[in-house]
């Protein structure tokens, strides 16, 4: 009986693990935000992302965010840029690549303007370069 | 119970020892067995060989177990069914929500457009 019941709490263990995103603060923000009014979310699995060689999409966009949605973002990121192994910040737009694991990629996009929000939370075996190169050309 | 003395309770325990009591009997014996008034030494030899039949009768709920471990093991091959139908969720989920409730919004196209605005905006050519 205690080896199902071991059995069962493994299971459901790996489960949960599967897609908490890594236990990022950022975690909270789509947890919180994705209910609001003026928030599109999307999720996408690895099944509909093999042509990019991802395993993981998820958005937040928030139309006319109010200053504190701004800030909680804002402060939640930050705790995550902490472990990032890069940093790029350009005029609102930030990206932060985090430390590989098992050669898998992840990545945070962020970029506010007074219009919308946007944080964006992606993992996969694709490089920076190799994603960049794949959504610049699917929009020609 | 009808009130007897305890030469008749003596009388059907030797009876009992020679098999020669019924059932009803055997019921009636035991009923005073538990009561205050048996409490001479008299019945001691009595209520040991009762007791001892009593106890080392084989138990019913034995048979019990069996059911319960089919049940765990039903129970445990469900939850493993369900977390193989959440993970093929997972793996082919492509949803778009507003405000909590889904659309029927193409999540790639979305996410398509918000990666391209991304990308414009970050410099990432010196890199």
């Amino acid at each position: 009986m205690k080896r199902i019941v071991s059995i069962i709490l493994i299971l459901l263990s790996v489960c949960i693990d599967a897609h908490a995103q890594r236990g990022l603060s950022i975690q909270s923000a789509f947890d919180e935000l994705a209910v609001k009014k003026n928030v599109t979310e999307v999720v996408m699995g690895a099944g509909r992302l093999k042509k990019y060689k991802l395993s993981f999409f998820h958005s937040l966009e928030i139309q006319n965010p109010s200053s504190n949605e701004q800030q909680r973002i804002e402060a939640l990121l930050q705790s995550d840029a902490e472990q990032a192994i890069l940093h790029e910040e350009h005029s609102g737009h930030k990206l932060y690549e985090l430390p590989e694991r098992k050669g898998m990629h992840y990545y945070i996009f962020y970029r506010c303007s007074s219009q919308s929000l946007t944080l964006i939370y992606i993992e996969g075996k694709a490089s920076l370069k190799q994603i960049e190169s794949q959504f610049l050309k699917s929009k020609k | 119970m009808k009130q007897h003395d305890l030469s008749y309770w003596e009388a059907m325990a030797e009876r009992y020892f020679l098999a020669e009591t019924t059932e009803k009997e055997e019921a009636q014996l035991r009923k005073f067995l538990c009561s205050s008034e048996a409490q001479d030494s008299r019945f001691d030899e009595i209520k040991a060989t009762m007791s001892y039949l009593q106890v080392s009768r084989p138990k019913r709920n034995v048979s019990v177990r069996l059911p319960l471990k089919a049940i765990a093991v039903a129970a445990c091959l469900f939850i493993a069914m369900f977390l193989g139908w959440y993970q093929y969720q997972q793996y082919n989920i492509s949803s778009v929500r507003i405000a909590g409730e889904d659309t029927e919004t193409d999540a790639s196209v979305v996410m398509q457009k918000q990666m391209a605005e991304m990308f414009n905006s970050l410099d990432l050519n010196d890199r």
